[in-house]
């Protein structure tokens, strides 16, 4: 009943609440929905208990359990509020332009100038795909590597895909270059295509912390992360060296205030050394933007995933995995892998 | 041009050894020998070896599912001259 509850109020937020909202001053518009994240974190036991859990069991017993609520209260309210930042990208973007300071984009345009493109690596951290689209606001044409999380459930129904490409999907990709490129299994011309975006001295984006598919297990490598070994994808250094495009890490991080953000861009990562050196570094400078802001990473809320990466046991039984997906539905926000 | 082709792929990208010797007409796709970055390694060094430039509209997997198809692409490109110049190699 709980459940059914927080999934139908999820839609109603997202199709209602959430765009009316974003046309409030920023003040109220963000403020709204921290009370909301407030309500859902009081009055969502099991989803709250989770987060918890994740949060303890990555960042280690030195968290103090007030500590630990504060921060779990803080990441439904920072999931909250980059639905706000999405609902704000309608035009130009410029509600959310105005938001969000950019440091580092000298690094992304000297980067442009040797003409093989740019690739953008980051995390599920912040409000990530809001970042992107403000840089394609911003005059850089962005493409994103990633797969939309409604296209996992083989079984998803009709009606929840277009849900979330109306609600999310089409807002994105208003501020994209080309469609998501999205790596699936057997989708053999992925690097192909993301590659013609370089050779045509584009912006590639790609989150690097993504859980691989059972498909795709056989290419991870184990890296320092989180305190851990974790198995990640290093294809941002596979694509790097084939194509010469400079790798930059790029993390959106909000304020105190939750309105406002700092977007930075780092200078290119070097692509020195064998490629679990190379990527190791891509993955330091995930795992130092994590530890400063733990609140902004996305996989709080997904303890299959944060399994499928190594960083805590793998406890759910079959059946719950295969289900999954319903759970997804009633997230306070989902993104893109 | 095949030999070149083949070696590259046979040393470079087969990790299945019961696949070698490799066959030219082999499926590259069907065996699992080119994944997508397997792929674009391989779109690559036919690039450099060959020094063409592969269009946008041509970066497609028909292209390079196999030795023979890779050729007949190349062959097809400005008159079969990319063969001819850097094909003994």
């Amino acid at each position: 009943m709980g459940r059914l509850l927080f999934q139908a109020e999820s839609v109603a937020f997202w199709l209602a609440l959430a765009p009316l909202l974003a046309l409030l001053p920023a003040r109220l518009a963000y403020r709204a929905a921290c009370w909301r994240a407030d309500w859902t974190f009081r009055y969502w036991p099991e989803k709250r208990g989770e987060v918890l859990t994740n949060l303890q069991q990555v960042l280690g017993a030195g968290l103090s359990q007030p500590e630990a609520e504060r921060l779990a209260r803080d990441v439904f309210r920072v999931r909250t509020c980059e639905v706000i930042d999405l609902m704000r990208l309608r035009g130009r973007a410029r509600s959310l332009r105005k938001l969000v300071e950019i440091r580092g984009r000298e690094h992304l345009e000297a980067a442009l100038t040797g003409g093989k493109g740019a690739i953008l690596c980051t995390a599920h951290f912040g409000s990530y795909m809001g970042a992107f689209s403000l840089l394609h606001a911003d005059g850089f044409p962005v493409t994103t590597i990633g797969r939309w999380w409604w296209n996992y459930p083989p079984d998803e129904s009709s009606a929840v895909r277009r849900m979330w490409d109306f609600v999310y999907a089409r807002r994105v990709l208003r501020h994209r270059q080309r469609p998501n490129i999205e790596p699936w299994p057997g989708r053999v011309q992925v690097a192909l295509q993301a590659a013609a975006a370089l050779r045509d001295n584009e912006v590639v984006t790609i989150c690097s912390d993504a859980p691989p598919l059972d498909a795709e297990r056989a290419r991870t490598i184990e890296v320092p992360f989180l305190g851990r070994k974790a198995g990640l994808l290093p294809g941002v250094v596979s694509l790097a060296r084939l194509t010469g495009a400079p790798v930059l890490m790029v993390f959106a991080h909000r304020s105190a205030d939750y309105r406002h953000q700092v977007l930075e861009i780092s200078p290119p990562v070097s692509m020195e050394g064998d490629t679990a050196t190379a990527f190791e570094r891509c993955v330091a400078a995930m795992d130092a933007a994590i530890t400063a802001h733990p609140a902004e990473w996305d996989f709080w809320f997904e303890p299959g995933d944060l399994a499928s990466l190594g960083l805590v046991p793998d406890t759910e039984p079959p059946a719950a995995k295969a289900d999954d997906h319903v759970d997804r539905v009633s997230e306070l926000q989902e993104s893109p892998r | 041009m095949e030999a070149v082709i083949n070696d590259f792929i046979s040393k470079e990208l087969v990790q299945d050894a019961s696949l070698l010797p490799l066959g030219n007409a082999t499926s590259l796709l069907e065996t699992g020998v080119l994944d997508s970055l397997g792929l674009l390694r391989l779109v690559v060094f036919v690039q450099e070896r060959f020094g063409i430039t592969v269009d946008d509209v041509d970066l497609v997997p028909e292209h390079f599912d196999s030795v023979d198809a890779i050729c007949a692409y190349l062959r097809s490109r400005d008159g079969g001259k990319v063969g001819q110049a850097g094909g003994n190699g």
